[in-house]
């Protein structure tokens, strides 16, 4: 556990999430769905306070 | 919130896995989560059980815990939005049985989400598809909920 670390302030229902440095990325997982989902979304119209959503961006 | 779940979440670096593992009378399971980049601001919520590198989303692991497990996916979505308060997150059930389960849970505890989350249901009319502000009881299929702006 010594890599990990316990978030700040990242209690949330209660659980104690812990960030993982060395936790290895899987693959993205069905990929198939994955592909319906975008899909999906591409078709959704959005009401007014969702139009962002349709806009590109950043905000990492 | 009060809810039964699990205590201890191990999330990447990056906020998009999460894992945990189920304990019941099958033994501990490893459980994931997935936030997958749609576009940069939309995420799919992927949940299963790990099993050889992949998620297996429709299996009923049999240690009777799932509301457990969906209180601790449910966490997993605040904490993601939380971390990421721009990203809106997408799911939808795999068969029309978790669409209803999803329905209400979030119908039940719509109180205690409401004053964190916006939610919204997908509402599929004519083949056309509409997003709109939750409303119990609808059919809906898909669902996005995003952090409500501080």
């Amino acid at each position: 556990m010594e890599n990990k670390k316990k978030l700040p302030g990242a209690e949330i229902f209660g659980i104690k999430v812990i960030i993982d440095p060395s936790m290895k990325k899987s693959d993205v997982l069905y990929p198939e769905k994955l592909a319906r989902a975008k899909e999906m979304i591409s078709k959704i119209e959005w009401p007014p306070a969702l139009e962002r959503f349709n806009k590109p961006s950043s905000d990492k | 919130m009060n809810y039964e779940r699990y205590e201890f979440v191990l999330v990447s670096e990056d906020f998009q896995e999460f894992r945990f593992q189920s304990v019941g009378p099958k033994g501990k399971i490893s459980m994931i989560i997935q936030f997958q980049e749609m576009t940069p601001r939309i995420y799919n919520l992927a949940y299963g059980e790990f099993e050889d590198g992949s998620i297996n989303d429709q299996k009923n692991n049999q240690n009777n815990d799932r509301n457990k497990i969906l209180a601790t996916v449910a966490a997993a979505v605040f904490e993601f939005t939380a971390a990421f308060p721009g990203r809106g997150v997408y799911f939808a059930g795999s068969t029309l049985s978790r669409c209803r389960l999803y329905r209400m849970a979030i119908s039940i505890h719509f109180a205690a989400i409401d004053p964190h989350l916006d939610v919204y249901g997908v509402r599929r009319i004519n083949n056309r598809f509409k997003a709109e502000p939750f409303i119990k009881d609808v059919d809906y299929q898909e669902f996005f909920v995003e952090r409500k702006p501080k």
